[in-house]
């Protein structure tokens, strides 16, 4: 059976400033969740100075989509990485105020800190383990 | 879907978290639509939800499906059961999981999102019901 899934991950390399956009769009759950690692893999594994996240086109979040971005910026956070989130629209907010999670949005990360702690200084004082 | 009988409809779903994208969209062809605040809010929660149960039942290694119902008469409401070894219904009262804990969120973010949302839960099985919002009520 086919289910209505219309999720799709896009990255993007910009080589003169070593910066990926990594882009979710559709249903971003649990089901959808595996894809998402494999594309968050990928970035991490070439190391980029810096990375964007955009949630843009994602029409739903849940927990599990949720759990796999915290993952995604634990990974980054041994590198020399900036990660900023761009989640715009209000129930991406929403979603990130109920989980005590809003500090790690539209973020950057400066070398030898952990991601989402650089300028304006996150809830945690010390790194995730 | 099973039949549908007077004012309700049922779904049942397989125990493949695949399905809850097939619930979802069951959903939004039945009900009236929501705004773009009210509609992932919303479909997040009943996400967790069902996505609890299917994880439960797979956990458990339940043959029984997951049964959506969804009730039209008057304000409809969505109640999601299965055939787990039940939970405690004040789970996910907690508004702050800490923010390096890989679940327990699912509850907190459904909760938070649809007022009046209520769990019966025992030792064969859980319902959860989910009052589907009214356009001039904001899902929060």
């Amino acid at each position: 059976m086919t289910t209505p899934n219309n999720f799709a991950t896009t990255f993007a390399v910009d080589s003169a400033t070593g910066t990926v956009q990594l882009a979710v769009v559709g249903e971003f759950d649990s089901s959808t969740v595996d894809a998402f690692e494999t594309a968050s893999g990928r970035v991490v594994d070439l190391e980029p100075t810096a990375v964007e996240l955009d949630l843009a086109g994602a029409d739903l979040i849940d927990s599990a989509a949720i759990g796999a971005i915290m993952r995604f910026r634990r990974a980054l956070q041994p590198l020399p990485t900036t990660l900023k989130i761009n989640a715009p629209l209000p129930f991406q907010q929403r979603l990130f105020e109920i989980t005590g999670l809003s500090f790690i949005l539209d973020t950057e990360a400066t070398t030898g800190q952990p991601v989402g702690e650089g300028n304006q200084g996150g809830p945690r004082s010390s790194p995730e383990s | 879907m099973g039949p549908g009988s007077g004012d309700s409809i049922s779904i049942r779903l397989s125990n493949d978290t695949e399905m809850v994208a097939f619930a979802r969209l069951v959903l939004r062809h039945t009900l009236e639509p929501l705004d773009d605040l009210q509609d992932p809010l919303f479909y997040g929660a009943f996400t967790e939800v069902v996505t609890n149960a299917i994880e439960e039942h797979r956990r458990l290694g339940i043959a029984h499906d997951v049964e959506v119902r969804v009730s039209l008469g008057g304000r409809p409401e969505i109640a999601v059961r299965d055939h787990g070894q039940g939970f405690d219904p004040n789970m996910g009262s907690d508004p702050q999981p800490e923010p390096q804990s890989e679940s327990g969120r699912g509850l907190v973010i459904a909760r938070s999102v649809v007022p009046g949302m209520r769990i019966e839960s025992s030792p064969v099985g859980s319902m959860v019901f989910l009052p589907y919002p009214v356009r001039s009520e904001p899902a929060e």
